[in-house]
């Protein structure tokens, strides 16, 4: 038996991972910023920083990835919440038809019932599937965040061995950083949501 | 569905339209939220269709726990079928709503909301520091309806009134005036009954002072296009169908 989560809890956790997601995804725009000035800065140092060429462009990259994914995660939970808000309008449905039967059995009532019944089976299915996929994409994104710490730390480390850029370099890194670590608390948060929901 | 910030001081607007996801045939709707400290009001939260996008939309601002208090102008489905879902997200929310329609909007599913009915006169409600205005709108169009003003703001939220019918990509803001009445004629004829309670809410209204004048339908009206709304509406005819 696969299992059914509240409906109207599943309405609202989806709702709180899209908004968190939702944040996430100003800030990735942010730290897309900083990528490009970094890429920018690399560019005008020239082989005085000719470690940093191709992090930065992963940095680049790295940063748009997480911009889609986060928009890709909230997207999702838009589709999850809808989904369970149909479920919930099921339920509450099946749950008149059942006083409706109490009342005074018909057999064209059993018949919906069961018709719905099964559509109830195919949602909850489809919202467990979707619940999992969602969780998997949380943890892709907070990857991402590890992957742009240490990017940070490469940064630095180049800094010191610059004396023109150091500051900007610096500067740079701590930007990433502070980035970086609020994406991943919006993450947390959304990954906290769906805990809560799937503890239920 | 579109979100945008109207007025930001110490207390917020926000409008929430233009929603994408909506079926084709129902009217589309403007939703507002306003926010102060650790409350908020949802003025004319919608039909139960746009629940989901609603619900996902205000969590983008603030959390659950905030949405304390539901704003329903009158009893249509358009402004609060969704009743029955935001009894069981919000169960310790509080629902102003006029007095007279509690019977009918009950029907929606009212069981853990506290309902609390406005008096034909009118009222207030204190959203953390901000107080609101209810100022009565009987008869535009329903026979029980409150206006909301925001006296610091200067926002007034006039619900059916001024709305218009627009393809659902339209501008939130009007562009030009002239070109924006051809929208909203036939609902105001149509719609709205009494010249009576046209002319009483008008010079209610007119004693204001409003920066922002938002319907739950078409587009916000911004300084001097306030003004010549209320000559345009003083000057039309409604109640048409009588002549059919
Ligand atoms: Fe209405
Ligand atoms: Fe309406």
């Amino acid at each position: 038996m696969v299992k059914e989560y509240s409906p109207v809890k599943s309405a609202v956790t989806a709702s709180q991972v899209a908004g968190e997601l939702y944040r996430a995804s100003l800030i990735a725009r942010q730290l897309s910023l900083a990528a490009k000035n970094s890429q920018a800065v690399v560019h005008r140092a020239g082989s005085r920083v000719a470690g940093l060429k191709v992090i930065s462009e992963y940095f680049a990259d790295l940063a748009l990835k997480t911009i889609k994914l986060a928009e890709d995660i909230n997207t999702i939970s838009l589709d999850i919440s809808q989904m369970a808000v149909e479920r919930w309008r099921l339920n509450t449905l099946i749950g008149h038809l059942f006083d409706s039967q109490e009342k005074n059995a018909n057999d064209n009532v059993e018949q919906i019932v069961q018709d719905i019944q099964t559509h109830q089976l195919e949602l909850n299915n489809r919202f467990n599937v979707e619940i999992r996929k969602l969780e998997s994409q949380l943890e892709e994104i907070q990857q991402y965040m590890q992957a742009s710490r240490v990017i940070a730390v490469s940064f630095r480390l180049e800094a010191t061995q610059t004396d023109e850029y150091q500051g900007i370099l610096d500067d740079m890194a701590d930007n990433i950083d502070v980035f970086s670590e609020k994406i991943k608390q919006h993450v947390i948060g959304a990954k906290n949501y769906i805990d809560r929901l799937l503890q239920s | 569905m579109e979100a945008k910030l109207l007025f930001d001081d110490k207390h917020q607007w926000y409008v929430f339209a233009r929603d994408p996801t909506k079926p084709d045939k129902i009217i589309d709707t403007n939703q507002y939220m306003v926010v102060s400290g650790n409350e908020s009001v949802i003025l004319d939260p919608g039909g139960i269709e746009i629940f989901s996008s609603m619900l996902s939309t205000i969590l983008k601002f603030i959390p659950i726990e905030q949405v304390t208090h539901l704003f329903a102008s009158h009893q249509d489905p358009d402004i609060i079928s969704s009743l029955g879902m935001w009894d069981q997200v919000i169960p310790n929310a509080k629902l102003y709503t006029p007095n007279l329609w509690e019977g009918f909007i009950r029907h929606f599913g009212c069981e853990n909301i506290e309902f609390c009915g406005i008096e034909d006169g009118g009222g207030q409600l204190t959203i953390g520091d901000t107080v609101l205005q209810f100022i009565p709108a009987h008869y535009m169009h329903s026979s029980a309806n409150f206006n909301v003003y925001d006296p610091v703001a200067k926002i007034l939220f006039s619900g059916d009134i001024g709305a218009a019918l627009e393809p659902q990509d339209s501008s939130l803001y009007i562009e030009d005036f002239d070109s924006h009445c051809d929208k909203m004629r036939f609902f105001h004829q149509r719609w709205m009954p009494s010249n009576a309670a046209k002319m009483n809410w008008l010079n209610r209204v007119r004693k204001l002072d409003i920066d922002m004048m938002l319907p739950q339908h078409g587009r916000i009206f911004r300084g001097k296009e306030i003004e010549q709304f209320f000559d345009w509406f003083e000057a039309l005819e409604v109640g048409s169908a009588i002549n059919s």
